[in-house]
């Protein structure tokens, strides 16, 4: 990343790692249509419905097929930047790595999943 | 009716959302998979027509297994969405969007003793069909306890549908406890029978939350190997099994971690 900032959501032994994945990614994907995800060996899923969370612990989730290529091509180059979210889970929490945390998009995103992680926290402590 | 087959693996999941209790006795297990079968057909119904690229066209017991092996937060959801026993309709609604429909919208009217009327609109993922659904069963309100919310900038967002935790109605399954400043833990030796080594699965205990597998101790001649389950940063988890490990030495002697049996120490 280029100069990467890391969020640390925890929901120790409330929420699943898979479950802890597809909130977040789900939430990109409402910000980023074209989305594409990448999990830690490559392999490369274009739809939600594809994607086996159960058997996956880290995703790179790119805005389009274009920043996927790009980021292949270039790395962590600056043109690159806050084209792609970074999550790593695990049944203890979410790491959520992001370029720039004071980006407007970036900030919403890591916004909306702290607010969907912690608010089924509340939900499940309440039942 | 009691759980089909394979019956272990619908008793694993039941288990995995502390559901097994709820539904041990038959008369429940019977009420269950008639309303999963019910449900089955009212998503069937809802999807007909529906590209089976956006939506698969059946949710039947065996895609549900399938989905679970993916998934397992998914069938998580469906199964307690049953046990709040949501109407197939609203059952059906509720696995779409968990496959990827967008809840567009959501709508209860209420009126004491008169008026109980549930409509939402769903968004299937090819971004154009919308379905709609409305019910007046009372219980499906139960949805909106299983709704995930946040304020996408500033503004209100229910995404999807999780499950919420409900308690288990059985004690952890353990052979040693120790409570600790730093956390409570269980032990269960998972050695093989006959097995000179010991080998110790530690669970991080919480009050109101599921018990946490925090990994494994080995015995071995230099001393104790910890094995932490987490795959990603395992320093955490290397550091806790320590923990539990001088706790429980200092709870119940070397001796019980190192080859006596558990039962002869209580």
């Amino acid at each position: 990343m280029i100069g990467g900032a890391d969020v640390v959501l925890e929901y120790p032994g409330v929420m699943r790692a898979s479950g802890g994945l597809d909130i977040a990614v789900r939430c990109i994907a409402a910000r980023w249509p074209d989305f594409v995800i990448q999990d830690a060996g490559a392999g490369r899923f274009d739809s939600y419905r594809e994607i086996p969370f159960a058997s996956l612990a880290e995703v790179f989730v790119y805005r389009d097929s274009n920043a996927l290529e790009s980021w292949r091509v270039l790395g962590a180059d600056a043109s690159n930047a806050n084209s792609m979210v970074h999550l790593i889970a695990d049944d203890r929490g979410l790491t959520i790595v992001v370029d720039d945390r004071s980006d407007p998009t970036m900030a919403s995103i890591v916004r909306e999943i702290r607010d969907l992680l912690t608010g089924s926290q509340s939900l499940v402590r309440a039942a | 009716m009691t759980l089909p087959e394979p019956r272990d693996r619908w008793l694993a999941i039941l288990r995995e959302v502390n559901l097994d209790g709820l539904f041990s006795a038959a008369q429940k297990q019977d009420f269950l998979f008639r309303r999963l079968d019910e449900f089955g057909q009212a998503y069937a119904r809802h999807v007909r027509g529906v590209d089976a690229r956006i939506l698969p066209a059946t949710a039947s017991l065996a895609d549900i297994l399938t989905e679970h092996e993916r998934n397992p937060h998914r069938v998580g959801t469906l199964l307690e969405a049953v046990a709040f026993q949501c109407s197939p309709d609203i059952l059906a609604m509720i696995w779409m969007t968990l496959l990827g429909a967008r809840i567009e919208s959501l709508a209860y009217e209420y009126k004491r003793a008169e008026v109980s009327v549930l409509r939402a609109t769903l968004l299937l993922p090819d971004d154009q069909t919308e379905k709609k659904f409305e019910s007046s069963e009372l219980w499906d309100v139960a949805l909106f306890r299983l709704a995930t919310l946040s304020k996408a900038d500033d503004q209100p967002v229910i995404e999807d549908f999780y499950p919420i935790w409900i308690p288990p109605q059985r004690p952890a399954d353990h052979d040693l406890y120790v409570s600790t400043p730093q956390g409570d833990f269980t032990a269960r030796e998972v050695a093989p029978v006959g097995s000179p080594s010991p080998r110790w699965e530690i669970h991080e205990v919480y009050a109101k939350q599921s018990p946490r597998l925090v990994g494994w101790i080995a015995r071995q001649a230099g001393g104790p190997a910890y094995e932490p389950a987490a795959v990603v940063a395992p320093e955490r988890d290397r550091s806790v099994l320590e923990r539990a490990w001088n706790a429980l030495a200092r709870k119940f002697g070397q001796g019980i971690l190192t080859g006596l049996s558990p039962r002869d120490h209580g």
